[in-house]
């Protein structure tokens, strides 16, 4: 727990830490503002089709709609930003010189990386509770309560959940959205326990990240084979609580996937971590 | 016989005409009504549970849908008014006499004089023994079907429907529609939809200013 702290303090201490929550909260301040002005065209857009052959009331631009529209628009994004904490979280000891001061105090490697993997998860689960609570506080007052339609591809296209279950649908999304997003984050930390500076681990991280949603999302059949062993074809993991009913078997399958390459990502970190040389 | 031939058409148009003046007639006393809704859809690409609603209805052509939740009504066959089918916004033509459920019925066909957007024909099954109309068959856009059956029951002396099943088969727009087509996003809408009304209350002096709050969306 003290191990915790002081890496809770040495994370929230540096400024980096901030840029991602300065970001989305000018994101999402941004995006809920501009739909305000674009009401109107906003609830022509959701009702979509429906529009044309159905009388459609309602109060369709509601808190629950738009923060499913912000987390839709953000999820490929904020991995960026979450790599740029958990990128640093082990290279930046080696960056500034102080792994050697820190490795050889009386707290075994193996209490260090894990202390640092948990400050990790903690700041990516903080982020994402963070972008949770700006989208449903401003979205409640901007746009008031109502059913959730929820827009995907695919079968169905439209899935509206009634008001009484929106909240808890959503709350759900959101902690299957921190899941998905620690695997980014455990990503970004395996490349941060194999070198002593912070850009290579971002950058790296993104760029798997990016590469892998690119080839994920290839219309070829070709592909199909590969698309289970791509962590992207996961992420999208909190949509599944948009469906009605939920399927639990995928459910259950996607956070398989996930934990299971949080894990691997772990396992390799502790690895790389527990054989660190800093004799050179 | 080339009398006969050239007048008949004529003469079916005219009977059109008359046969839908006597659905019109047959509900001229109603000045308004109130129902209250449940529509039950269960569409390819659309996924909801059942969905309530009251609407208010005021002649000629008032309308307002008041619901809590988000709600869905197929246009043209939820909204249940008699005079919708005017000789003033459709030619009529007889398209056949049938029997519908052991009754004398016509077959006729409506074309849009007024709406320009769509290419909309309509054919309108006729009960010629109570003048209820029994289908209703639409076509929104060209290539799309909107079929609709209405099951009535008495409510304050009037036959109103107690539940309309729509069949719904609106394709997605092809690649030449899909920059105007509001059906470009999201594919085609197929499937089914029940509308349920009950409750109904009818000439109850709905006023005017109840209509006049402007339509969520």
């Amino acid at each position: 727990m003290r191990l915790f702290a002081l890496e809770a303090q040495k994370t929230f201490r540096r400024w980096r830490t901030y840029i991602g929550f300065a970001a989305v909260a000018g994101a999402v301040i941004l995006l809920e503002i501009i739909i305000k002005m674009n009401e109107a065209t906003m609830a022509k857009g959701f009702a979509g089709n429906l529009n044309t052959d159905f009388l459609v009331s309602g109060n369709i631009l509601n808190v629950w709609t738009i923060t499913t529209f912000v987390m839709n628009s953000l999820y490929i994004h904020v991995p960026f930003l979450i790599t740029l904490v958990a990128g640093d979280m082990v290279s930046s000891e080696g960056m500034s010189g102080t792994i050697r001061f820190l490795l050889i105090r009386p707290p075994s490697r193996a209490r260090i990386i894990f202390s640092k993997y948990i400050m990790m998860l903690f700041y990516t689960a903080a982020l994402i509770v963070f972008l949770a609570v700006l989208c449903i506080g401003i979205g409640l007052a901007f746009f008031g309560s109502g059913d959730v339609i929820h827009v995907q591809p695919g079968i169905p296209h439209i899935v509206i959940l009634p008001e009484h279950i929106a909240a808890s649908r959503t709350l759900l999304a959101f902690l299957a959205a921190i899941l998905s997003m620690s695997v980014v984050g455990s990503l970004a930390f395996l490349f941060s326990t194999l070198v002593d500076n912070s850009i290579g681990p971002i950058i790296g991280s993104m760029a798997v990240v990016i590469i892998f949603l690119i080839v994920g999302n290839l219309p070829f059949e070709s592909l199909e084979a590969v698309r289970p062993y791509l962590f992207t074809t996961y992420m999208n993991i909190w949509q599944l609580f948009l469906d009605d009913p939920i399927n639990w078997g995928e459910v259950g399958k996607y956070s398989l996937a996930l934990l299971g390459h949080d894990a691997l990502f772990f396992a390799v970190s502790y690895f790389v971590f527990l054989r660190k040389d800093i004799k050179s | 016989m080339i009398v006969f031939v050239l007048l008949s058409p004529a003469q079916g148009n005219d009977n059109g005409a008359k046969y839908l003046q006597n659905v019109s007639d047959k509900f001229s006393k109603i000045m308004d009504y109130t129902v209250d809704l449940r529509v039950h859809l269960d569409l390819e690409s659309v996924k909801a549970q059942d969905m309530m609603a009251t609407l208010y209805y005021k002649s000629p052509d008032k309308v307002k849908l008041d619901s809590k939740g988000t709600f869905l009504l197929p246009k043209e066959v939820g909204v249940f008014n008699p005079r919708m089918f005017s000789g003033e916004n459709f030619d009529v033509s007889v398209e056949e006499n049938l029997q519908y459920d052991g009754k004398p019925a016509v077959k006729l066909s409506l074309s849009s004089k007024k709406d320009s957007y769509r290419d909309r024909r309509i054919i309108l099954t006729v009960d010629k023994s109570e003048w209820l109309i029994r289908e209703i068959s639409t076509e929104p856009a060209p290539g799309s079907i909107m079929d609709a059956k209405i099951n009535y029951g008495t409510f304050d002396g009037f036959e109103l429907p107690t539940e309309i099943d729509v069949n719904i088969n609106l394709p997605k727009a092809d690649s030449s529609q899909a920059n105007s087509s509001p059906r470009r996003r999201f594919g085609g809408v197929n499937g089914n939809v029940v509308v349920y009304y009950s409750n109904y209350k009818v000439n109850s002096g709905l006023s005017d200013s109840l209509f006049e709050k402007k339509e969520e969306h």
